[in-house]
């Protein structure tokens, strides 16, 4: 079984060709690429098992609902960023959202009942690695929060590169053991690293 | 008489017959139940044996346990330009992102090293302990940039000896 790597945001064609060409070698096989369907050809042509990804930014629980509306059906993976608590919540509990994507500063969202409520809505937490590029300790500490709640109370999480260009991406190995030196327990880093209950649920929506 | 005492005879030897069959029977008894003694008792003497020798194998694997244990980071390195950079850039680049994750007092205690570099194809091994491996490798993710070339740093394998780790240099293509 290999690795995945759900938040891909390459700036052009030329980028995502790029990404494509490394990706294997990474022992990725399954993506999530935001863009035009354009960006997704050079991952379809090399064989990687790509899904269309969208991430709503929404600022309030009404303006989420209706973007939700708008975007069902149109792509294969639905993250929503929340900018509030309420937000937050409403996207753990709705089906239609699959990733409920934190940065470090929304660390306070990541509680007991965030996780019970993802348990209804059926998605998971996903971690942006971007942002811990340069080892601020704040950031730091963010992630270290989300990542140890989400084990703690059993909410399924992942951890993605948001990766722009092709040196922005991270290696599954090293995020497995970001996770682990962070206080993850192993097999649950590893489980976030080859993201298998959200892959479950696409490839099921698939019908595959 | 002689008749009688002839009776009398067998009868006798028929009544001894069967006291020493019977006879037979209780030693045989016994027997088997010394046997099955015996067996017991071997059974709890391998059982106790077993016993001792796990609880020393355990204490064995504690102070294993304790013990650090070296273990052997084999890595390549993907550089913006092709060309990798030299074995101290890069043993420099790790430590200090490794001073920065985890402080000086974790780099004293991994005895973190480049043990190995080949720099025609860009491959190497960085030498840990068993308790630091994840952070040496994490400190692998936050080196992006080496004398201001972007670079990237994938782990292949961490094994626990030099000699694995550069059999798995060599499958490398």
């Amino acid at each position: 079984m290999s690795y995945v790597d759900f938040c891909l945001r390459p700036r052009s064609v030329k980028d995502a060709e790029k990404m494509a060409e490394l990706i294997p070698r990474l022992g990725i096989s399954v993506v999530g690429v935001e863009g035009d369907k354009g960006m997704l050809k050079p991952f379809i042509d090399r064989g990687i098992e790509t899904y269309h990804r969208i991430t709503i930014k929404a600022s309030n629980a009404g303006e989420a609902v209706r973007m939700l509306r708008e975007a069902r059906g149109r792509y294969d993976i639905v993250a929503l960023y929340p900018a509030n608590v309420e937000t937050a919540r409403l996207a753990a509990r709705d089906e239609r959202v699959d990733i409920v994507h934190l940065v470090p500063a929304m660390a306070k969202y990541m509680d007991r009942s965030e996780a019970l409520l993802l348990r209804m809505g059926g998605g998971v937490i996903e971690v942006g690695l971007s942002r811990l590029v340069r080892l601020e300790p704040r950031q730091l500490r963010g992630f270290m929060i989300i990542v140890r709640r989400a084990s703690a109370y059993e909410a399924p999480f992942i951890a993605s590169s948001c990766a722009t260009t092709v040196w922005d991406l991270w290696h599954p190995r090293l995020i497995q053991s970001i996770l682990v030196f962070t206080g993850v327990p192993e097999n649950l880093a590893k489980l976030s690293v080859r993201g298998s209950i959200l892959l479950n649920i696409l490839r099921t929506r698939r019908g595959e | 008489m002689a008749i009688v005492v002839s009776i009398t005879t067998l009868l006798a030897t028929i009544a001894l017959w069967a006291y020493i069959i019977r006879l037979r029977k209780i030693i045989n008894k016994q027997h088997r139940l010394l046997v099955a003694v015996s067996k017991r008792i071997g059974l709890v003497v391998k059982a106790f044996r077993i016993i001792v020798s796990t609880s020393r194998s355990e204490k064995k694997l504690k102070e294993i346990a304790k013990r650090p244990r070296r273990r052997y980071i084999a890595f390549i390195i993907l550089t913006e330009d092709g060309r990798p950079p030299p074995p101290k850039t890069i043993e420099d680049a790790v430590r200090e992102s490794l001073e920065k994750l985890a402080g000086r007092v974790m780099i004293a205690e991994s005895s973190f090293a480049l043990a190995y570099y080949d720099p025609s194809r860009g491959v190497g091994i960085f030498r840990a302990t068993n308790k630091s491996k994840h952070a040496v490798i994490a400190a692998m993710a936050f080196v992006r940039r080496i004398g201001g070339k972007r670079v990237m740093l994938i782990p292949l394998r961490t094994s626990g000896t030099i000699k694995r780790a550069k059999r798995t240099l060599q499958q490398l293509r």
